[in-house]
């Protein structure tokens, strides 16, 4: 809190010290911590504060010691009680730091003619009551600002405990998934491999391995192929296009009898294959999402050595589903390694990046692209993230770094949306830079990071 | 035998394949057709009926690159080509606004919600093929093993 300042005009000040409080015998000073007048006792003095500055508190019933106002050069004390008919103290006064006090007595006043009162005390009295007005409208409004920054802070860190009790349920029955799946998948090889045939075993293995890489279009071409080339059915053409033999295969094939029979079969080892890849390919998946979830909510900000790529590459990840609508190029070059804390750097990315595809998606942008490029100089990482979005006007640059500026209209998406205003209270935390070019169709985030 | 078509579409190939899977069933009667994106089932819709086959059901995700589901839907519904053309929608992702669109425009017939089970999918597309083929008036007899019982009882007192 700063001291107030005493706005009487200083030619009405100058009068009063002069006529009331210039008498020597009735000035002292008051040590740092001092009581100048205790709550509910009886003052009949009025003070002015000549150097120094004391505060007046108010004990709550809680016990904790409220400022209710504060008084610096200049400044009177007392006024409430000096003038009030019972002449209580309503606060504890006690002294900021070493004060020069000077005061009257309430059996002075009796000498001074009502001119005087109009003259001198009326202002004196109107104009402290207005300090101390406006001094507990201050200390109102820096409580209500506080109030809703730990509302803030309060409502993200529970979604981050949320985030992170989630993370850590789901982590135990994907776990469980990941590790069946891989041993299912092994036991189901070494089945094979005794019982059925090598042709069989490779079947499988090619599932496995690989699962299914052709698309869907070529399958389809595929099978118009092997249905004219060799006369087959529509179903058996199918099943060889998704199994992905070769022509002379198909032609060793297409001369058995049963070939609806086996062709079946062969798919269905394939599948079994492809099956369980696929598991493993998702079940890895979650696990990397959640890993990245717990990161984010993780409270620790230790910092250690990482690669700046990784982070990005992880953000990506979490984002998946975000970015699934956009086009996104990424280019990481070689970076060495810094001091870094993990989540904290993949909360930089994952908001300017979900910023970005926001912007894009939202305003119907062509073709959506994003853009993520790093570099390395001797002395520091540079990281470009662009998008082709209708870009950010003037008027908005200046105010997309401050705290609770957004342009959605939602709410907090799942705790991410933490706004750029992190980003830059992180980036500083890195003795980081963090600009923002952008004109219609390209918006580029350059962030640089000391090595 | 007049042929029919299941489509479905999903911009990830796990799913596609999932999918497959569940709906082996039909496999015997119908012609099951995998696409990755809208733009390729949009193509393959024009072989289809360039073939004189009857597309009768087409499950779609929502979320996907390029257009999206009830993007794909409703443009679907206003093809004269596919009157009949009953049309479900298999996602986890699309909002509010997305299903009300997906109702009023793309005249969707089912939704389903991911994760999907296999039963509850089987069933659905059975009513939808059951629905089709009473609509544009094939003989069921051929498709009575995929058909959905109650559904088919329902048309046949109907029709009495």
């Amino acid at each position: 809190m700063k001291n107030p300042i005493q706005d009487l005009k200083s030619e009405t000040l100058k009068n009063i010290k002069s006529k009331y409080f210039s008498d020597n015998e009735k000035q002292f000073s008051l040590k740092k911590d001092e009581y100048l007048i205790r709550q509910n006792e009886v003052n009949n003095r009025l003070f002015i504060v000549l150097e120094g500055a004391v505060a007046g508190y108010l004990l709550s019933e809680s016990g904790i010691q409220n400022e209710v106002f504060r008084s610096a050069k200049d400044m009177f004390v007392g006024v409430h009680s000096f003038f009030s008919d019972a002449h209580l103290v309503y606060a504890n006064v006690v002294a900021l730091e070493d004060c020069k006090i000077a005061y009257i007595e309430y059996a002075d006043l009796q000498s001074v003619p009502d001119s005087s009162y109009r003259n001198d005390f009326l202002p004196l009295i109107v104009n402290e009551l207005s300090v101390r007005q406006r001094f507990s409208k201050d200390i109102m409004i820096e409580k209500e600002e506080a109030l809703k920054k730990l509302y803030h802070s309060e409502k993200l860190s529970t979604l981050g405990q949320m985030a992170a009790g989630l993370a850590h349920e789901l982590n135990n029955a994907i776990g469980v998934l990941n590790g069946n799946s891989e041993w299912i998948a092994r036991e189901v090889q070494k089945y094979l491999k005794i019982t059925e045939s090598n042709e069989v075993f490779i079947d499988f293995e090619n599932g496995f391995n690989g699962g299914q890489t052709a698309s869907s279009q070529s399958i389809r071409e595929g099978k118009k192929n092997i249905e004219k080339k060799f006369k087959l059915s529509g179903s058996v053409a199918k099943r060889f296009s998704k199994l992905g033999y070769s022509d002379d295969k198909i032609k060793e094939f297409s001369k058995l009898s049963n070939l609806d029979e086996i062709s079946v079969k062969k798919q269905q080892v394939w599948e079994l294959g492809v099956g369980l890849h696929d598991m493993i390919i998702a079940s890895t998946h979650a696990v990397h999402v959640l890993k990245s979830i717990k990161q984010l909510s993780a409270s620790d900000q230790e910092r250690y050595k990482l690669n700046i790529n990784n982070t990005i590459n992880e953000a990506l990840t979490l984002l998946k589903n975000a970015i699934r609508e956009v086009k996104v190029d990424v280019q990481l070059g070689e970076l060495p390694e810094i001091l870094a804390n993990n989540g904290e750097l993949i909360q930089i990315w994952v908001n300017i990046i979900k910023n970005g595809c926001e912007s894009m998606l939202n305003s119907n942008t062509e073709n959506p692209t994003l853009e993520v490029k790093t570099k390395s100089s001797a002395k520091r990482i540079t990281i470009e993230i662009s998008d082709n979005g209708p870009g950010i006007s003037d008027e908005l640059k200046m105010k997309i770094f401050q705290p609770n500026f957004t342009t959605k209209k939602g709410g907090l998406s799942f705790g991410l949306g933490l706004g750029l205003s992190i980003v830059q209270r992180l980036i500083d935390s890195y003795n980081g830079k963090i600009k923002v070019d952008s004109k219609k169709g390209n918006t580029k985030f350059t962030i640089q990071i000391p090595v | 035998m007049d042929k029919l078509t299941i489509i479905y579409v999903d911009d990830q190939r796990e799913v596609l394949s999932t999918i497959s899977k569940d709906l082996q069933v039909f496999e015997k009667y119908v012609a099951l057709e995998e696409c990755e994106s809208a733009h390729e089932a949009l193509a393959l819709l024009d072989d289809i009926e360039g073939e004189g086959d009857h597309v009768a059901v087409i499950i779609s995700d929502h979320i996907m690159p390029g257009k999206n589901g009830v993007e794909f839907l409703a443009e679907v519904d206003t093809d004269v080509r596919f009157p009949q053309t009953k049309k479900m929608l298999l996602t986890g992702q699309a909002t509010h606004q997305d299903t009300i669109r997906a109702i009023n425009t793309a005249g969707i017939e089912n939704y389903i919600e991911k994760p999907w089970d296999a039963e509850n999918l089987v069933d659905s597309v059975k009513i939808l093929l059951t629905k089709y083929i009473f609509s544009v008036g094939i003989d069921y007899q051929s498709y009575s093993p995929i058909l959905h019982q109650p559904t088919l009882l329902n048309y046949l007192s109907k029709q009495v």
